[in-house]
């Protein structure tokens, strides 16, 4: 096992509530309600993946205490390290003392570092964070570019161009894609790094020079998305009547195209962004072991390497947080992009 | 205010695809006098909503061919800059649409949807623009148009959605509104209020209306001539009164008898056998013939619009003929 | 309808600006010739293959942590890279005073890199520490330690075992600093090795400079930096486009394109770390020393190192290679591949029919590959090889413990003294022996080999023990595995050790490259 396992919190279904003149009185206490029943999934999804996490880890009949009692491991060893780790304790046991220990801020102890696995989070964390950021903004900024040259100039080259290039986008695995950019742009020209990573509290220079290349690797495939979602969502808004009513009152260029195109073709490409999220948490793991970038996706893979529990139920969560975060970000960007989506 | 006509000359609207061409407006000549109200009747597929788009110039140039002319006044509706014919739209010309459910932006206020017409052709600031189109709100009848204003589509009924999309259309007074179908999609008692609405509009500000429909007893209501179209071409027009009692068209006649009437409801509606014919395999002669019951040798070969008076024209064989006095059961509407 | 080009094209002009905008900024941030952080004159860069389990050398169980913790600790004993034989380190000379008596003589005057002084008693600290850590296994046999003065330490023995020597030479001989009983001693370490650490962020890099406290030669280099790269393609690109000076644990795939870029040594050198087939000796049909002779008889060994490893391998037919002290000749003339010889001992054994034998192995391509190889080996003397593929703690913990298979298919990583390896693999009561057979003379053979400390007996006696292991072939070896290792030909002074495990704190990098 070489990923975490996929947290994915699927926006919870949404209805376009009709007739919003009428209000209910308790609107405020229903809202409240509403939130605290949200929070309450939002927890639960938590305890559920990294309990599944957990599980599925020890599934795997592996065994930390191997990995840790090193070379020259006896048996008798082994078993003192289990009891030592309280890894003959029943699983749900396990599970239990590490819950409660996050409950109080303590995330334990690296079993094959004894490093404090807060400590190692808060180094890797903002690597990764960093690197999912800018290739979100990559898929943002240039797929919505490219979605829109793709949907305006279609049918002629350059939307050929657009359409192509995402298809390819999308097609190609980012770990290849990674492998050709250093070769490429690190070997044969050596114009950027091949390996590592600078933080951005280091230098924005040094930063963006470390980052291009792995944001490239993970963000292609989110700038293809976009542009591919963008386009298809455009050409189908183009269609709409409101297009040609807003037309019909002499609204053109950039007003048309911003106000009434974008903005409608804006929720499904909301929802790829959500998912997006999603895959480039996922993708990092890929591609920070192709950079031999310090973050949370190496973290993870030594970890499953080594069985270390606490690291890889830490990151579990981490990851599981960032999603649903997102996810929640995304739910936002729908209310305020379309207003016919209420709190239900 | 001098009204302007807006005329309608050899009019021919012609879609390209991969698999050939389709004319979907052929010759269509007619016009609507300053201040007046006309209705354009046919069934779908007679080139009503092509003639309407045509006059907006909302056709897509890269698909769509635009043959003959059309003026309205002094400007030449169909050869126009991209730039000058967005700014007459909204202005000179208004258009409205059958479904306000779907032709307002779900996403956009009311507001926003009737103040962008007002900014992008008075140049007007936020505030004073807000103050007009709350007018223009009062004006097309939205109760508590203040409050409305903030309002988003899903969130009015679809009477009030349709008076929304008419304050958007006639925010900046346009001297001509082609309302394409605008009370199909509204139940009955709603359908009056807006044509009520629409004539208001005709006789206080003097615009001019272009109403498409396929209901003969809207037109009956509130139009003041009739332009009626079959498969692409202009067959009959007249005065509402006179080519309702009298309909010199077999198809005008079968259309009147084909309407709904409000005393009716539950009997069979008498509907016209037979489908508008495909353009591309429209028969020689009169495009009617197959469906007309009174069909004879004559009508096989070519037809003419043939003026019957000043302001009557039909294109029908027999309309000619003096000893043919069409008459349809039910006639007279008003 | 479409939106016709018109109407649109300020905004796709701007959407195709901002497109542009974007890979002029990518061009813009590669302003700066890529440099790699550490390539200047006066600092070497290497990448270390893994995630050092902890820089305490007394606490991380890992086997791979040497190469990180060489440059800082310096080990009372040293060994010549070439053939493990002991040389003196922090201790300038040592001798058995009795059997179960180690005195070593340290030199005058040694300092920790933080100042303070490494004498006796320093060194009894820290090897009495090493007791009650993580590897206290390593000296289970010591009895205690004295320090009569300061600069002699005097190690007394449970039972008589020179390899002690040796074991000094590892992680037990690095002697911790004063500070060890800091609880944050695992991120500030201080040794006396030739490099002090500056600073370390886990599994990032180690940034380290000289130790101006160093007893021996000062390193070449002022600076030294160490690069945690655990992907070996990612360490090959790192090689390739400059970043760093020197990498080992490479794919054997990458050699090509290593060599022919022309501004790289590549070389494969062979340690102690070989191939093998594990036996339990007490199931059948592994019980019958003809069916363990057959199967090396069957094996191919030259085939299986073309098929897996690229041919960067030596055959293996003892538990050395052929450059250590130990090795012996002898051997080379045992086991050769003889599919007859192993039909005919196959039908002796009353196997003529064929026999199931079943193992366990990682999951790993190069493992899949090798498996496939040898199945297809046995096969031909009637063995149907089967082969679970598992996670490498799963499966150790199947057939070491459990006794769940006939046979493992893993590695052994060897010790700096061959009698750790011997004993760890062939005594009766070893952990690596899980049927707990014993090997007829062998053991008393193996503790006359740790008795002396003259080189030419121990050899001797080990050449004997490999005549009994031949002969009862307790497992199969197959060959030692090549360190694809590669360093950019402005890189002196390397040499591989037998060990495996490199040391790059003496690399010196010329200026000009």
């Amino acid at each position: 096992m070489s990923t975490a396992p996929p947290v994915t919190a699927a926006p919870v279904p949404l209805q376009p509530q009709r007739d919003g003149a009428a209000r209910p009185p308790g609107r405020r206490a229903a809202a409240a309600r509403t939130l605290a029943l949200r929070a309450g999934a939002f927890l639960a999804t938590l305890v559920l993946a990294t309990f599944v996490a957990f599980w599925l880890i020890k599934l795997v009949p592996g065994d930390p205490a191997t990995a840790i009692a090193g070379e020259n491991a006896t048996p008798e060893r082994l078993a003192e390290i289990r009891a030592q780790l309280g890894l003959d304790k029943p699983l749900l046991a396990q599970y239990g003392s590490w819950a409660a220990g996050v409950v109080h801020g303590d995330f334990g102890t690296s079993l094959y570092s004894g490093q404090s696995v807060a400590g190692l989070l808060a180094q890797r964390l903002p690597v990764t964070l960093s690197l999912v950021f800018c290739s979100l903004l990559l898929a943002v900024v240039v797929g919505v570019a490219a979605g829109i040259v793709g949907a305006v100039r279609n049918k002629r080259p350059e939307g050929r161009v657009v359409t192509g290039a995402a298809t390819l986008g999308i097609a190609v695995p980012n770990f290849w894609l990674g492998l050709v950019l250093v070769t490429v742009f690190a070997i044969w020209n050596p114009w950027f790094p091949a390996t590592g990573f600078s933080r951005a509290g280091d230098g924005a220079g040094e930063f963006l020079r470390f980052a291009v290349l792995p944001t490239l690797a993970l963000g292609a495939a989110g700038v293809a998305e976009v542009a591919r979602q963008l386009r298809g969502a455009l050409l189908e808004v183009f269609t709409a009547d409101y297009i040609r009513m807003a037309r019909a009152k002499g609204i053109s260029g950039t007003a048309l195209l911003v106000r009434h195109a974008l903005r409608n073709a804006g929720v499904p490409v909301v929802t790829v962004l959500g998912l997006l999220i999603n895959r480039l948490v996922g993708g990092t793991v890929v591609v920070e072991v192709v950079f031999a970038i310090p973050g949370m996706g190496t973290l993870v893979v030594d970890a499953v390497k080594q069985r270390d529990y606490p690291v890889i139920q830490a990151v579990v969560l981490v990851m599981a947080v960032i999603v649903l975060v997102a996810n929640a970000i995304v739910e936002i960007l729908y209310r305020r992009i379309d207003p016919r989506i209420r709190l239900s | 205010m001098a009204g302007d006509d807006l005329v309608v000359d050899h009019l021919s609207v012609v879609f390209r695809s991969r698999t050939g061409t389709h004319a979907a407006v052929r010759d269509a000549s007619f016009r609507v006098g300053a201040g007046r109200m006309v209705g354009l009747v046919g069934e779908s597929g007679s080139g009503k909503t092509a003639t309407g788009l045509a006059l907006l110039g909302l056709h897509d140039p890269a698909t769509t061919t635009i043959g003959g002319g059309a003026r309205f006044g002094d400007t030449d509706l169909l050869h126009l800059s991209p730039a000058a014919a967005d700014r007459l739209r909204g202005s000179l010309v208004g258009m409205i649409f059958q479904d306000p459910m779907t032709a307002l932006n779900p996403l956009l206020t009311i507001g926003t949807q009737v103040t962008e017409t007002i900014r992008v052709h008075e140049g007007l600031d936020r505030r004073s623009a807000r103050d007009k189109a709350i007018d223009v709100l009062a004006r097309v009848g939205m109760p508590d148009p203040a409050g409305r204003y903030r309002r988003y589509p899903h969130e009015l009924s679809g009477g009030l959605r349709q008076r929304a999309m008419i304050a958007a259309a006639i925010a900046c007074r346009p001297r001509l509104l082609v309302a394409d179908e605008p009370t199909t999609a509204l139940d009955l008692t709603i359908q009056a209020q807006i044509l009520r609405l629409l004539r208001t509009l005709c006789d206080d500000e003097g615009m001019s209306v272009l109403l498409i429909t396929h209901d003969l007893g809207a037109v009956g209501a509130v139009c003041d001539d009739v332009v009626t179209m079959y498969a692409g071409e202009v067959v009959e027009i007249g005065p509402t009164a006179r080519v309702l009692d009298r309909p010199s068209h077999p198809y005008t006649s079968r259309l009147m008898a084909a309407r709904p009437r409000v005393d009716g409801w539950g009997e069979q509606l008498d509907v016209i056998p037979g489908r508008v014919p495909s353009p591309s395999a429209s028969p020689e002669g009169c495009l009617f013939r197959p469906r007309c019951r009174e069909a004879r040798e004559e009508c096989a070969g070519p037809q003419e619009l043939v003026a019957l008076g000043p302001d009557r024209s039909v294109r029908c064989v027999r309309a000619s003929d003096p000893r043919d006095s069409v008459v349809v059961a039910g006639a007279g509407v008003r | 309808m479409t939106l016709y080009r018109t109407t649109a094209s300020a905004v796709v002009r701007r959407a195709l600006l901002g497109l542009l905008g974007v890979a002029l900024l990518v061009t813009a941030a590669c302003g700066a010739p890529a440099q790699g952080g550490g390539t200047t004159a006066t600092t070497l860069t290497v990448a270390v293959s893994n995630n050092p389990s902890s820089l305490d050398p007394q606490a991380g169980p890992s086997g791979t942590d040497h190469v990180s913790l060489y440059p800082i600790y310096a080990t009372l004993v040293e060994f010549d890279p070439k053939t493990l034989v002991a040389t003196p380190g922090l201790a300038e000379s040592w001798s058995f005073t009795d059997p179960t008596t180690l005195r070593l003589k340290l030199r005058p005057g040694l300092k920790f890199s933080d100042g303070s002084p490494l004498d006796a008693n320093a060194v009894k600290a820290s090897l009495e520490r090493y007791q009650t850590q993580t590897n206290k296994a390593d000296l289970s046999n010591v009895a205690g330690v004295e320090a009569p003065d300061p600069t002699t330490v005097v190690i007394k023995e449970k039972t008589p075992d020179t390899s002690l020597v040796l074991v000094l030479a590892d992680r037990a001989g690095m002697i911790v600093g004063p500070t060890a009983a800091n609880a944050d001693f695992a991120q500030k370490p201080v040794g006396a090795g030739p490099y002090t650490l500056v600073s370390y962020s886990p599994g990032d890099r180690l940034v380290l400079k000289r130790n101006p406290n160093y007893y021996g030669t000062p390193p070449p280099m002022e600076n030294l930096e160490m690069r945690i790269i655990t992907d070996p393609k990612a360490a090959a690109n790192a090689l390739l486009s400059g970043q760093i000076d020197f990498a080992d644990a490479l794919d054997a795939n990458d050699i090509p394109q290593l060599r022919n870029s022309g501004k790289l040594t590549v070389e494969s050198p062979v340690g102690l770390y070989f191939d093998m087939i594990y036996f339990n000796l007490a199931q059948k049909p592994l019980d019958d020393v003809r069916v363990r002779q057959a199967i090396n008889l069957a094996l191919d060994r030259d085939d299986i190192i073309q098929g897996t490893v690229n041919g960067q391998g030596e055959p293996a037919r003892q538990p050395l290679p052929t450059s250590h002290w130990a090795y012996d000749k002898a051997n080379d003339s045992v086991w050769p591949h003889d599919v007859a010889k192993a039909k005919q001992l196959m039908a002796e054994a009353g196997y003529a029919g064929g026999v199931t034998l079943t193992t366990v192995a990682t999951a790993s391509p190069l493992e899949i590959r090798r498996n496939e190889i040898i199945r297809s080996q046995l096969a031909e003397i009637g063995i149907d090889y089967k082969v679970q593929s598992m996670d490498t703690n799963q499966g150790v913990s199947l057939y070491f413990e459990k006794q769940g298979t006939n046979a493992a298919q893993y590695g052994w990583s060897g010790r700096p003294d061959p009698g750790q390896t011997y004993n760890r693999l062939f005594a009766q009561n070893s952990y690596q022996n899980p049927g707990k057979v014993a090997i007829p003379g062998l053991d008393q053979v193996l503790a006359q080999a740790v008795a002396t400390e003259d080189t030419a007996q121990r050899a001797a006696a080990y050449a004997q023990a490999d005549k009994l292991i031949a002969d009862f072939a307790p497992y199969a070896p197959l060959y030692f595995r090549g360190d694809v290792t590669a360093y950019s030909t402005a890189v002196t002074g390397y040499t591989a050790s037998l060990l495996g495990k490199p040391k790059v704190a003496f690399l010196n990098k010329s200026s000009g490259a």
